[in-house]
């Protein structure tokens, strides 16, 4: 059950910019994987290739790998195409997104570290780390980091 | 030691963060450590960078991860020229002018993310201060690799570009 943040995010009267800017674009990128996996599956199974899927939406194959490229531009005509042209259409349902508290959140400055996978594993204590971490509130996004003017890479020099 | 616990390393002095996705209850299929800048950045509320969480986090349970072959301006991810400097970019276009996220890979299916610009100050690759631009981008990410990882290199593809990302469809020009 997918399952998001802080309660009141989704609860508020008035959700915050940067959440609806955040499941917008979780929602194109779902809807590409979407696509794409079902298209690769479709295209492993030599159902078509990508020039005459692209015949058959009646598209070019440049404009078909721009579409599998990225969902950037991608409308619901977009989508409808694409699926119809598998033969399919999505089946649609929907399911409670589910509030719960997370250590960072959209929009909020980040408090722990969390360590999963193979590097939890690893560690103690079920993997998570504590403890607080400084934010620099002066950070200035168009300021980068320094590096010695002198840095050279050894590995560039790699053959 | 391993590559896996030098970023474990990483993660306890805090000089790298596990990007975990916002959104939880899905299999995590690929793992992303950031910078500590990147970390507050992409946790932060800026539209920009909102919308690269959602593409990171997206990354990182995506079944399918479209990477091009050759060079591709559509691709959302990329391995930048020259291909032996191992930095991958992942384009983030929306809002307008968008940004570059460089990283390398530091095993199939862990990304390692070091730096950022914003697309507008890169300019154009195909002039002469535009590469001088990326060539910096790239010259950082190597260098704060090598800050947090001298005894490793990053993935080098026999195999391209399932070495990288275990399920990466192949994008044609």
């Amino acid at each position: 059950m997918p399952t998001f943040s802080k309660p009141e995010r989704l609860e508020a009267e008035r959700m915050s910019v940067a959440t609806l800017e955040y499941f917008r674009e979780r929602l194109r990128q779902r809807l590409w994987d979407l696509v794409l996996d079902e298209f690769r599956r479709r295209e492993r199974n030599h159902q078509f290739t990508k020039a005459s899927f692209a015949r058959k939406i009646r598209r070019k194959p440049e404009q078909l790998t721009r579409w599998l490229s990225a969902p950037g531009n991608w409308t619901l005509e977009t989508l409808s195409d694409l699926l119809l042209g598998m033969g399919v259409e999505p089946g649609l349902s929907v399911m409670p997104l589910l509030n719960n508290q997370r250590m960072h959140d959209v929009g909020e400055a980040p408090r722990e570290a969390h360590v999963t996978g193979d590097l939890a594993a690893a560690m103690p204590a079920g993997g998570t780390l504590t403890g607080s971490f400084a934010i620099d509130s002066s950070a200035d996004t168009s300021v980068f980091r320094a590096r010695p003017a002198n840095f050279t890479d050894d590995s560039a020099a790699r053959p | 030691m391993s590559i896996h616990a030098a970023i474990q390393a990483c993660c306890l002095d805090k000089s790298l963060f596990r990007l975990e996705p916002l959104v939880m209850g899905e299999a995590e299929r690929r793992a992303i450590y950031v910078s500590p800048t990147l970390y507050e950045l992409l946790s932060g509320d800026r539209i920009e960078w909102v919308r690269a969480r959602a593409f990171l986090d997206a990354f990182m349970v995506a079944r399918q991860i479209g990477v091009p072959r050759y060079w591709n301006a559509h691709a959302q991810i990329a391995r930048l020229r020259e291909a032996e400097d191992e930095v991958w970019e992942f384009r983030v276009r929306a809002p307008k002018p968008g940004m570059r996220i460089f990283g390398r890979f530091a095993a199939r299916d862990v990304c390692v993310a070091l730096a950022w610009r914003p697309r507008d100050w890169l300019l154009d690759d195909k002039t002469e201060e535009g590469r001088r631009r990326w060539e910096e981008a790239k010259q950082e990410c190597r260098y704060e690799w090598r800050s947090r990882f001298p005894s490793y290199e990053p993935v080098t593809a026999q195999n391209y570009p399932g070495d990288y990302i275990r399920d990466a469809y192949l994008l044609e020009t």
